[in-house]
C-alpha cells in the first residue's frame, strides 16, 4: 500500500496550485480555492464559497447562474387535501364533506375569486393575494393519475417519468463547472427532485446536526474525491462534497443542541425548513435552488386539527420567508412554489379524514409572480370520485424553468404550455 | 469470496462479530456458521430484551419511546442470535409502522416482537399477524375502517408495498380489500377485536378471486397472487444481496412458492446465493452501527445515538413514511454523512482497552482491518492515507469506522 501522506485529491489540489476547478467524472464537483492541503487542519472555517464559476448565458452580474434567480420548492409529502384547503362554494361540497367540512363562517374570502375560499389557517397569506403575488393552482396533476403515493411523487419528481433523474436536477445539470456544495440544498428530508445526471443537492436534516463533532474533516478529506464510478467512490465523492457543505453552513449558522426525538418524521416543520432557506439563500453561499420537505399531509384520519395545524405552519412559514426575503434585499430574485403528490377523494371517509385522489394544488409566490387564479374544482365532474386533474404539473415546471431563465425543451421530456404565473 | 465467505455471510446477516467470535467462526467454516446461525435462530424462544413496566400504555410517554428504541438497539449488539434481529429489521423496514404515528412506543415493541417471533417463519402467519397488530392498525387506519365507509390506507399498502408491488391490483381490489378488512378495532390498551356491525361481511371479487370477505380469505388471496412470491422474494434479495439478478429473484421466488411460503427457506436461499456472488452494498446506517458497536465492544449512550441516527436518516421505529427507509444513495446525503462520521467518532471514543484498540492505535492497518472483521483486500491507499492522518487510538479508530471499507460490506 502507498505510505503517501496525500490522497489523490490533495496531490490534484496541490499539484494545479490550488487554484483550478477540476472535473471529477461523473460527480463533479467545486473544489475549493482557499482551502489548506494540510490533512491535519480542520477546514471548518477556511473555505470560500464565492460563486465564480459559471458562464451561462443568464449569469447574473454577481457572477450567479440563472440570472441571479432564485427557486424554493416547498413539497407537502402525503397528499395535500385540496378541498378542505380551499373549500369551493358548492352546496356538493357541503354533501361530500358532512363531518369534516370548513365551516362556512371559518372560510377566508379572496378578492376577486367566487367559487372557492381559503382554510381559515391560510388567512396569513391573504395580504400576498391582495398584493398581487401569489398564484393559485387548482386541479394541479398529471393525467390517468395514480392513486399511489410513489408513483405520484416519482411523477411530481421527474417530469411525468418513472425513474430517471429529477427535472430540478437536470435543470441544475446545464450550469457549466462547479457550482457551490449548497447550490442546490434538500431540507429536512431528501429531495429527488434536485438530482439530476451529474448534480447533486446537499441534504441538510437540521442546521444544528450539520457540523462534524469529535472527528476532524481533515481526516474525512483525506478519504474523499477520486474518479471511479464504482460505490467506492460515490462514497468518497460524499466525503468531498459533505466536508465542503458543512464547512460553508458553519459560516452563517450558529451552533445548537437538541437531542428531542421530533414530532414529526419525513420532514421539518415548513416553519423550520423555510427560516434555513432563508438563512441560505440570505447567507452568500452560492445557494439557488432550495427544496423544504414536510410530512404529515396524509391524511387519512382526523384531518380536521391535523390539517388546520399543518397549513398554519405553511402559512407561517410562507409569510416569515417573505419577510426574511425583503430584510435581505432578494424578495425580488425569489419565487417560492407548493407541490403536494396528490389531492385526496372529494368524499370524505369513516375516519375523519379523506383518502387518495388526484387533482391537487399549488401556491406560487414571489414579486415576480403574476397573481391569479389558474385551473378549476367542478364537483359535477369529478374522476372516480376524486377532483379532475385539469393542469399538468409540466406547465407549473415550464413556468419555474422559465423563471431560471432556462429553455423548458432543454429540461422537460415533453413540451407543456407555459402556466402563466410569471409576470 | 471463498476466504472472505464466513466474514460476508456475518456482516450481511448478523450485524459483524468480534474478533475472537469471529476467528472461532472462520475456523469452523461457512457452511457450519449457516447451520449454526439459522439452529440458534429457530431454536426455543428468543429472550426478550424489553421490561413491559417500562413501557406504559400512554401515547404520551416520551421516555418510553426512548426506551423503546434504545433497547432494540442494545438487544441488536448484544444479542447471540442476531439472525433474529437482522430479520426483525428488515420487516420492520418493510411491514411499515412509526412511532411518530402509533405514539403509544409499547404498540411498536409489541410489533418488533412479532417480527423476532416470526419473521422467519410462515409468511402467512407474519402477513395475518401484521395486519391485525396494534400498532399497524393505528398506523394504516384499520382501526376506524368501517363498513359503508371503509379507510383504504391499509388496504392500498398491502397491495403496493407490503405483498405484490405497483401495477399488480386495480383500484376495484383497494376498494374489495378495505371492504374486507373493515372492522378491526383496537383499545388503547392494545386489545385487538373485530366488530361484528362495523365489519362488512359481504363477498367481495378481490385479486380475482370471488367470496372474499374478511381477514382470511384477504391473506389467502394475497398469497395465491401470482405476484407474492417474487415480490417477498426481491425484498429479501436486496436486503441481504443488494442488487439482485433477475434469475437469482426468479430462483428464490420458485424455492419459496413451493414452500408453502416458508420465511426462513427463503432467508436461507438467499444466504447460500450470497455466498457464491453477491453485489456490493452500502450498509444502512443501522446496521452499520450495530456492527461497529459490535466489532468494537462499544456502548456510548443511547440519548446521543439517537440523536445522530436520526440525522443519517434512519432511527428505529421512525421510518419516513410507509415505504420504510429509501436506502442506496440516500445513505450518501450529506447529512447522513455528517451523522455517520460523528457516530463513528462516539463509538470509537467508548472503545474499551481491548485488541481493537490496541491495533487502532498503531500502524499495523492491515491487522486493523482484519480485527474490524473486513474483507481481506484491506484498507485502499487513500484510507490508509487518512488512517495515518489521525492520531493512533479512537481518532484513528473512527477513520477506519467510517472508511469505505468498513461502510460498504
Amino acid at each position: 500500500m502507498s505510505q503517501s501522506p496525500f490522497t489523490r485529491r490533495q496531490l490534484f489540489r496541490l499539484g494545479a496550485g490550488g487554484v483550478v476547478v477540476l472535473g471529477l467524472g461523473a460527480c463533479d464537483r467545486r473544489t475549493s480555492d482557499s482551502r489548506s492541503p494540510s490533512p491535519t487542519t480542520s477546514t471548518k472555517s477556511t473555505t470560500s464559497s464565492s460563486a465564480t464559476t459559471s458562464t451561462t448565458a443568464t449569469t447574473a452580474a454577481d457572477g450567479r447562474p440563472f440570472g441571479g434567480r432564485r427557486l424554493v420548492l416547498v413539497q407537502m409529502n402525503g397528499g395535500n387535501d385540496l378541498l378542505n384547503t380551499m373549500p369551493p362554494n358548492d352546496g356538493r361540497y357541503m354533501d361530500l364533506r358532512p363531518t369534516i367540512r370548513v365551516a362556512e363562517t371559518d372560510r377566508v374570502s379572496l378578492a376577486g375569486l367566487d367559487d372557492a375560499t381559503l382554510h381559515p389557517s391560510l388567512a396569513p397569506l391573504v395580504p400576498h393575494w391582495d398584493a398581487g403575488r401569489m398564484a393559485i393552482v387548482r386541479g394541479i396533476g398529471f393525467e390517468a393519475p395514480n392513486r399511489s403515493h410513489f408513483v405520484s411523487m416519482d411523477r411530481w419528481w421527474r417530469a411525468d417519468q418513472l425513474g430517471g433523474p429529477g427535472w430540478l436536477g437536470v435543470a441544475m445539470d446545464t450550469v457549466p463547472g462547479e457550482t457551490p456544495p449548497l447550490f442546490a440544498a434538500a431540507l429536512g428530508a431528501g429531495a429527488p427532485v434536485l438530482a439530476g445526471v451529474r448534480s447533486q443537492p446537499t441534504l441538510i436534516v437540521s442546521p444544528d446536526s450539520f457540523r462534524f463533532d469529535g472527528i476532524d474533516p481533515a481526516w474525512i478529506d483525506a478519504m474523499a474525491g477520486g474518479d471511479g464510478d464504482d460505490l467506492t467512490s460515490a462514497v468518497r465523492h460524499a466525503f468531498a462534497r459533505t466536508v465542503d457543505a458543512v464547512a460553508d453552513l458553519g459560516r452563517i449558522t450558529a451552533e445548537e443542541d437538541t437531542d428531542e426525538i421530533p414530532e414529526r418524521e419525513g420532514g421539518a416543520t415548513i416553519v423550520n425548513g423555510l427560516a434555513l432557506a432563508a438563512e441560505l439563500l440570505a447567507g452568500d453561499v452560492g445557494t439557488q435552488v432550495v427544496v423544504v420537505s414536510a410530512s404529515g399531509f396524509d391524511t387519512h384520519a382526523g384531518q380536521v386539527s391535523t390539517q388546520a395545524a399543518l397549513l398554519q405552519d405553511l402559512a407561517d412559514g410562507l409569510v416569515a420567508f417573505d419577510a426574511a426575503m425583503d430584510a435581505a434585499g432578494l424578495a425580488d430574485e425569489v419565487m417560492v412554489v407548493t407541490t403536494s403528490e396528490f389531492g385526496r377523494r372529494a368524499v370524505e371517509n369513516g375516519s375523519g379524514g379523506t383518502d387518495h385522489g388526484a387533482g391537487g394544488l399549488s401556491f406560487v409566490l414571489g414579486r415576480g409572480v403574476r397573481g391569479g387564479a389558474h385551473g378549476h374544482v367542478d364537483l359535477g365532474d369529478l374522476l372516480d370520485g376524486d377532483v379532475r386533474p385539469v393542469v399538468d404539473p409540466l406547465s407549473l415546471f415550464t413556468d419555474c424553468l422559465e423563471w431560471l431563465g432556462l429553455d423548458p425543451a432543454t429540461v422537460l421530456p415533453r413540451p407543456a404550455s407555459a402556466l402563466g404565473v410569471l409576470r | 469470496m471463498s476466504d472472505d465467505a464466513v466474514r460476508w455471510l456475518h456482516r450481511r446477516a448478523s450485524f459483524g462479530l468480534p474478533i475472537d467470535a469471529l476467528r472461532r467462526a472462520e475456523a469452523a467454516g461457512v457452511a457450519a456458521e449457516l447451520d449454526s446461525m439459522f439452529a440458534m435462530a429457530q431454536a426455543a424462544e428468543v429472550a426478550d430484551p424489553w421490561d413491559d413496566a417500562a413501557l406504559p400504555m400512554d401515547p404520551r410517554d416520551p421516555d418510553a419511546r426512548r426506551y423503546a428504541i434504545a433497547t432494540w438497539l442494545s438487544a441488536m449488539v448484544t444479542t447471540e442470535r442476531p439472525l433474529v434481529e437482522r430479520t426483525a429489521w428488515m420487516w420492520h423496514g418493510h411491514f411499515v409502522s412509526a412511532l411518530d404515528k402509533v405514539r403509544t412506543a409499547r404498540f411498536m415493541v409489541d410489533q418488533i416482537r412479532l417480527f423476532r417471533r416470526s419473521g422467519l417463519g410462515r409468511a402467512r402467519e407474519l402477513l395475518s399477524a401484521v395486519t391485525t397488530d396494534p400498532a399497524m392498525l393505528v398506523y394504516l387506519d384499520l382501526r376506524t375502517s368501517t363498513a359503508g365507509q371503509p379507510n383504504e390506507n391499509f388496504a392500498r399498502e398491502l397491495l403496493e408495498l407490503f405483498a405484490l408491488g405497483e401495477g399488480a391490483y386495480t383500484e376495484a381490489d383497494v376498494q374489495a380489500g378495505a371492504a374486507a378488512l373493515t372492522g378491526w378495532t383496537v383499545t388503547k390498551e392494545g386489545a385487538v377485536r373485530l366488530v361484528p356491525r362495523r365489519h362488512d361481511d359481504s363477498a367481495h371479487r378481490f385479486l380475482g378471486v370471488d367470496g372474499v370477505h374478511d381477514l382470511d380469505t384477504v391473506i389467502d388471496a394475497v398469497l395465491r397472487h401470482g405476484s407474492f412470491a417474487p415480490f417477498i422474494s426481491g425484498v429479501v434479495a436486496s436486503e441481504f444481496l443488494g442488487s439482485a439478478g433477475a434469475d437469482t429473484v426468479a430462483s428464490l421466488s420458485d424455492r419459496f412458492a413451493r414452500s408453502d411460503h416458508d420465511l426462513g427457506l427463503l432467508v436461507r436461499a438467499a444466504l447460500e446465493a450470497g455466498i457464491d456472488a453477491s453485489q456490493e452494498m452500502l450498509s444502512a446506517p443501522v446496521p452499520w452501527l450495530v456492527t461497529a458497536m459490535r466489532v468494537t465492544g462499544s456502548s456510548p449512550n443511547p440519548r446521543q445515538i439517537a440523536r445522530h441516527l436520526r440525522t443519517a436518516g434512519q432511527l428505529p421505529m421512525l421510518p419516513p413514511n410507509v415505504a420504510g427507509w429509501p436506502g442506496g444513495a440516500a445513505w450518501l446525503a450529506s447529512s447522513s454523512v455528517v451523522a455517520r462520521a460523528n457516530l463513528a467518532a462516539l463509538v470509537a471514543a467508548h472503545t474499551p482497552d481491548g485488541e481493537v484498540l490496541a491495533v487502532a492505535s498503531g500502524d499495523a492497518f492491515d491487522e486493523l482491518s482484519d480485527v474490524l472483521g473486513l474483507y481481506r483486500s484491506g484498507f485502499s491507499d487513500d484510507t490508509v492515507a487518512a488512517l495515518r492522518a489521525a492520531p493512533g487510538g479512537p481518532d484513528r479508530l473512527a477513520v477506519a469506522l467510517l472508511s469505505p471499507e468498513f461502510l460498504i460490506a
